[in-house]
């Protein structure tokens, strides 16, 4: 939605840029160029091997695996698009950094990745192979082999649509630009280059966007300034978190706090940050099981503070902007859209140099979250789909050049979706929510398996396939019918955000009621075949004497404190 | 208690790669150098930017250079080999 939304904006407003760049800008963003380049050919020498090129050797620390699994999620179109939902909706917005983030994230780190990585698989419609068979994997391997590279496509597209409308570029100059040199990079250095590249944008990210708090904060007159002033220029409640949701109609997202909490926290985040390939991949790349625990609840702590860079430039773009931001359908001559208040804010406080480190900050964005996409593709359809499928018995070395093919295909076939895209612009919308369809059911079927032993290979394909059967549904129903969204969001006062939250909810108590239905009728498999991959059967563990401080639990009861005090600050 | 870690499929073979925090600080400390240059610049020539009496560049500019160049000099290949061959050079007990 917030996707279709920019581009809408960027295409109505083609004319004209927002940012002008100097020489110091460019060199900045030169010298990341050559940055990437080099990093991309020093690391070809260590991918020798398909585990060096897939899973980084399975060498990363907690660290690097951690700040890789936050930034594989931090693209720019995620940052200006969730600066544009504060403008729009307040620190609402904030709910999608929180709630959506922390306990799911735990929740992989503590309970899931033990059977990630004991159970010695290379991904998770691996996992799915062992735990409910070849059927479920197919199903899960095939879906995300072709969304991952749609999505890369449709990402190159805004990515450079934006690039247009900010910096003033050339469409085509963008795509192949960056598209070529993750295309490099990627097929040098693996997953060991996707990771070093993630780690680096983390960094510029937070560097390249900070001075937008520091300085609008300061402008502002600090947090009561900035509160009094959003007062003064908007009506409604856009600086409390849950006081204003106990109706669907007292907040400016048209969303009850069940559907948050439920919709959102618990099953659209746990869809999303313990069953998506594209970032588990950097915690199972972890050097041992305490390390890929604890990259996600160190991604967490991070987590926790994005808001401070993303949304409260949005709540700043509000309280300071001289001018008022429309909707992106509203755009005409001399109007800004809600998705431009990120750029707006950076051209607003950053002069030369810093402004190039904003703008390489959201070019870093764009391209390693193509790279995310490229190498979990490229993992997936080697091993999930290639070896399986069409050559089982290939060497290593053959696994290898299959996966730096994959890697210049996957980019290919993304150029492709990027070019389609510009003549078909409604494949976009449907390829948003056909990727929406899958997170629910597919969370809900690993969750099982891993957590109950008597489901069953059918259970968990049944279950899988009706969850998203009747996502879809749901879907086609309210696109028919909008009016039905009172049905599915269980109020007439809903809004379409509502219509995700609580759609992603039902497919998921579908998925559990066939999986648990079938299951009960089915075979199970033998307990002997269920080592390393159910809870109670899990033979390795990370309980080696280590300090306190460096145990997960620790680490995860710190977090969860910071996330109760944030609740409690904003409520 | 047993390790059972040793059962795991994990090899580290690439311990001699530089690590990517040396990437970062190389280049960090490149672009707090630039930045410090315009920020520098700017006392003369002042961007039409909102508070740029705060001399946003200049502070950007000093605290990315301490950043970088800390990162540079802490992962720098030279110093882990000083580190290796001071370790090699001690008694073993």
């Amino acid at each position: 939605m917030i996707l279709a939304n920019m581009v809408a904006a960027v295409e109505l407003q083609s004319t004209g840029r927002l940012i002008s760049l100097s020489v110091p800008d460019l060199i900045i963003i030169v010298a990341y160029f050559a940055m990437v380049l080099g990093i991309g050919f020093y690391l070809k020498r260590y991918a020798t091997t398909s585990d060096d090129f897939f899973m980084a050797g399975r060498d990363m620390t907690a660290w690097v695996a951690g700040l890789s699994f936050l930034s594989a999620n931090l693209g720019a179109l995620e940052l200006m698009g969730w600066a544009a939902a504060a403008y729009q909706y307040g620190i609402l917005a904030t709910h999608f950094y929180w709630i959506a983030a922390f306990p799911s994230m735990v929740f992989l780190g503590l309970v899931m990745m033990p059977f990630y990585y004991a159970s010695n698989t290379h991904s998770v419609p691996g996992y799915l192979q062992l735990r409910y068979g070849e059927a479920t994997r197919t199903l899960s391997g095939i879906s995300f082999a072709v969304m991952t590279v749609l999505m890369s496509g449709i990402n190159m597209y805004a990515m450079a649509l934006v690039m247009q409308l900010v910096l003033g570029w050339n469409f085509h100059f963008s795509i192949w630009v960056s598209s070529l040199t993750v295309a490099i990079y990627v097929t040098l250095g693996g997953l060991y280059s996707a990771i070093f590249n993630e780690v680096l944008q983390f960094f510029l990210i937070w560097f390249g966007a900070l001075s937008i708090p520091i300085l609008g904060m300061i402008e502002a007159g600090g947090w009561n300034g900035l509160v009094a002033k959003i007062h003064e220029r908007v009506q409604g409640d856009y600086v409390h978190l849950w006081a204003p949701m106990s109706t669907f109609s007292g907040n400016p997202m048209g969303v009850h706090w069940t559907g948050i909490v439920f919709g959102l926290g618990g099953v659209i985040a746990f869809g999303y940050w313990t069953t998506d390939f594209l970032v588990v991949q950097r915690a199972m790349a972890a050097k041992d099981l305490r390390s890929a625990r604890l990259a996600p609840i160190i991604a967490s702590y991070f987590k926790m503070l994005v808001p401070a860079i993303v949304i409260l430039p949005g709540l700043l773009g509000i309280a300071v902007l001289p001018f008022k931001l429309v909707p992106a359908n509203t755009v005409g001559m001399g109007l800004h859209s809600y998705n431009e208040v990120l750029p707006l804010m950076l051209a607003r406080y950053c002069g030369p140099g810093l402004l190039g480190l904003g703008v390489t900050a959201l070019i870093a964005g764009f391209m390693s979250g193509m790279a995310g996409n490229v190498s979990a593709f490229a993992t997936v359809w080697t091993y999930d789909i290639y070896q399986p499928h069409i050559y089982k018995h290939g060497s290593d070395k053959h696994y290898l050049l299959v996966g730096r093919w994959c890697t210049i295909l996957g980019v290919i076939a993304s150029i492709g979706t990027a070019y389609l895209v510009t003549h078909f612009r409604s494949i976009m919308d449907y390829m948003q929510a056909l990727v929406s369809f899958f997170i629910a059911p597919l969370g809900a079927t690993v969750i099982i398996g891993m957590l109950w032993k008597r489901a069953t290979p059918k259970g968990g394909f049944w279950g899988l396939l009706a969850g998203t059967l009747s996502s879809v549904g749901m879907y086609a129903v309210v696109t028919i019918h909008p009016d039905a969204l009172r049905y599915v969001a269980l109020s007439a006062q809903a809004k379409p955000i509502a219509d995700d939250l609580y759609r992603a909810l039902w497919s998921c108590i579908i998925c559990i009621v066939v999986t648990v239905g079938v299951s009960l009728f089915t075979e199970p498999k033998p307990i002997a075949e269920l080592k390393n991959l159910v809870m109670g059967h899990l033979s390795a563990t990370d309980e080696e004497v280590v300090p306190l401080y460096k145990r997960p639990i620790f680490w995860a009861v710190g977090v969860a404190v910071l996330f109760a005090t944030l609740q409690i600050v904003f409520w | 208690m047993e390790d059972n870690n040793s059962t795991l499929h994990v090899h580290r073979a690439h311990h001699e790669m530089l690590p990517v925090w040396f990437f970062i600080g190389c280049l960090l400390l490149f672009y707090g150098l630039v930045i410090l240059f315009v920020g520098i610049r700017e006392f003369h020539h002042p961007p039409a930017v909102v508070l740029a009496g705060y001399h946003a560049s200049l502070w950007g500019g000093i605290f990315l250079t301490v950043f970088g160049g800390g990162f540079t000099i802490h992962f720098s290949p030279r110093r882990k080999r000083k580190e290796n061959q001071g370790a090699s050079d001690q008694p073993k007990r």
